[in-house]
């Protein structure tokens, strides 16, 4: 990279910081008015318990442990891209890992306090701290997930730190006081001696490398969560690696659409490119298949079988009540996605924004799919139970699905949208050597 | 009219009949009362015997009886023991060996039948066998078990000081760096 693509790049991962042009609060509005909605929606069922949601003693899980699981398999999959590209060293990987690792923390804040909402009663949270029973897969949970949500801060944090001093260094009398002090006592005093080079090296090395490990394990959790149940269609020895495949899938293809709105939003056409949509593809694709193999494995060995409970809520699956549900996640959400990124041709950007899509809303149907049939599906000798969402429970899911990309602006109204840091360390110290090219303009844009 | 005298009487006492017969019959209640043996095998425990009749001393048969057993289960409540059926005297029983020792308070419950409303008996049984405590057998995986919970929670604190020590490496050795140019972690 050239002197003069190095510092368009600066440029424009600074580009936002501090600015709040109309746009920016027009978008915060928006965002704000649907998180307002939710959090009054909360307080609505606060006020009068659970029975204003469609949760019933049938299906006592809904909207609330879909969404719970969904984003934080979200947040599963920014955290995993970001440290797979930085343990395989990927040279395209610093206009990436910043957004992915903020997805990543964003995506969990939000999946974490769904199990408070579905509480109902948020004070009975203490007991698991009071009484904690550790056979509990709960208290499982709440070890895995606070550790996971520790380990991404922190992985946020450090990369993080000499792009603060940059902002800290750039802003000037800009930053105003309160910002100034923020970036002065964030930035730890970093100057870029090869010291504190090294020392930051270090902790993130061995953060991207714990990272791994963690992120699986708060999913398997999650996934034991059901298989150790004996219900229909949970009671699966294949469910924890489903989880995380699953979690990678719609992560990867949030991430992408997360790239391609700050893309466009802070305008870095120039640095992120058709390129990096096509290798996060491949990534899309290599997952996809694999969860797409792991579906069939799980549905063929419970429906040969055929148990009393897996088989009726395999049926319910494929031909019954949820059919339509079901194949449209198969074949919109998955097969349809996957195809639409592997086949080569024209609008790579285009087609990969569309299948993430695809994938991100697919994904949270398969979600649905796991949770409500297997509670619906009567362990007694009861009717099938019922589960319909009220708007309560709508209203909670869109406003916390806009607090993702509400923490993200605000973030990266802080924060540089892309790792300059990282660009250094991966060009090297020379940053004005003569490139003919610059590095990330391969692959054409679309 | 003398001579009519004798079956003026008679008309007269039948129609009392008549009219006493119903309204006597509607007076009539069932009367339940219960009682506690031993068996003879102690670990079987005790026979609980409902007697049940109506007030005139007839004994109410082919009907069923219900036991409970109050006990104190988030707060005080009636525990079914069982239910059994009277026999030509009006005798229903069943064997009970109770949970724990000590005085019991046993209920026995006629539901009512033929116009007689329901009517319960209580007694005090003072037990002094009870079933014995129960004993899960240990399977062969339980010492393995027991020491997960160990394993993971080391697990889980060693996750956490590598975190720790990323962390405060990390920012001890920039702060450092910015003091005096050398590093924290090497």
């Amino acid at each position: 990279m050239d002197a003069r693509t190095h510092d368009a790049y600066v440029e424009r991962a600074m580009w936002q910081v501090g600015k709040g042009g109309l746009r920016y609060w027009g978008t915060l509005a928006v965002l704000g008015s649907l998180v307002l909605f939710g959090l009054y929606a909360y307080v609505y069922q606060l006020q009068r318990g659970l029975s204003v949601t469609g949760l019933n003693q049938k299906v006592s899980w809904g909207f609330y442990i879909i969404n719970c699981v969904f984003f934080i398999g979200m947040s599963y999959g920014g955290a995993m891209t970001s440290a797979i590209l930085r343990l395989t060293g990927a040279k395209w990987r610093a206009p990436l890992t910043r957004i992915a690792e903020a997805t990543a923390v964003a995506a969990l804040l939000v999946g974490a306090v769904y199990p408070l909402i579905d509480l109902g009663r948020p004070d009975r949270f203490l007991y698991l701290f009071l009484y904690p029973q550790v056979g509990s897969p709960v208290v499982w949970d709440l070890v895995a997930i606070s550790t996971y949500m520790l380990a991404s801060f922190v992985f946020l944090y450090l990369p993080l730190i000499p792009d603060v001093a940059l902002a800290r260094d750039t802003m000037g009398a800009r930053a105003g006081r309160v910002r100034a002090t923020l970036y002065r006592v964030l930035a730890l005093g970093w100057s870029g001696t090869p010291s504190q080079e090294r020392a930051l090296r270090r902790g993130v090395g061995i953060m991207a490398v714990l990272i791994i490990p963690l992120a699986v394990s708060v999913h398997s959790v999650l996934a034991w969560l059901f298989a150790v149940t004996v219900r229909g269609g949970w009671h699966s020895t294949i469910f924890a690696p489903l989880f995380v495949l699953a979690a990678m899938l719609s992560g990867v293809a949030a991430v992408i659409l997360v790239v391609a709105a700050l893309r466009s939003a802070y305008g870095l056409q120039q640095f992120i490119t058709a390129k990096h949509f096509r290798y996060l593809s491949y990534l899309l694709i290599s997952l996809g298949l694999g969860y797409v193999y792991f579906m069939i494995s799980e549905y063929l060995t419970e429906g040969y079988v055929a148990a009393e409970t897996s088989g009726a809520v395999l049926e319910s699956l494929f031909v019954g009540q949820y059919a339509f549900t079901f194949w449209t996640f198969a074949i919109l959400g998955l097969l349809l996605p996957l195809v639409l990124v592997a086949l080569p041709g024209r609008f790579p950007i285009a087609r990969a924004c569309t299948a993430s899509a695809l994938i991100v809303a697919g994904m949270w149907l398969k979600r649905f799919l796991i949770v409500v049939p297997g509670m619906a599906d009567p362990i007694m000798p009861w009717d099938w139970g019922r589960y319909t969402p009220t708007w309560v429970e709508l209203a909670i899911t869109v406003g916390s699905a806009a607090a993702i990309p509400l923490l993200l602006i605000v973030f990266f109204r802080f924060f540089p949208v892309m790792s300059v840091h990282e660009l250094d360390e991966i060009e090297g110290p020379e940053v004005t050597r003569p490139v003919l090219r610059p590095a990330f303009a391969g692959g054409g844009d679309d | 009219m003398t001579r009519r005298f004798p079956l003026i009487l008679a008309t007269a006492a039948l129609a009392m009949l008549l009219l006493a017969g119903p309204a006597s019959a509607d007076h009539l209640r069932a009367v339940v009362s219960v009682s506690a043996t031993a068996e003879a095998r102690a670990e079987i425990g005790y026979v609980l015997t409902a007697q049940v009749r109506r007030s005139d001393g007839r004994a109410i048969g082919d009907t069923r009886v219900r036991f409970y057993d109050l006990v104190d289960f988030y707060g005080p409540r009636e525990m079914f023991i069982g239910a059994a059926t009277t026999d030509a005297g009006g005798r229903a029983s069943l064997t009970y060996l109770p949970a724990r020792t000590g005085p019991r308070e046993i209920v026995a419950l006629f539901p009512g039948a033929d116009h007689l409303a329901p009517v319960r008996a209580t007694m005090t049984l003072d037990a002094t066998v009870a079933a014995p405590p129960y004993h899960a057998e240990a399977s062969g995986l339980a010492l393995f078990s027991t020491r997960v919970p160990y394993v993971v929670g080391v697990l889980v604190l060693a996750v956490w000081a590598l975190i720790a020590y990323a962390f405060i490496g990390a920012a001890r050795g920039v702060m450092a760096g910015a003091r005096t140019g050398k590093g924290g972690i090497t």
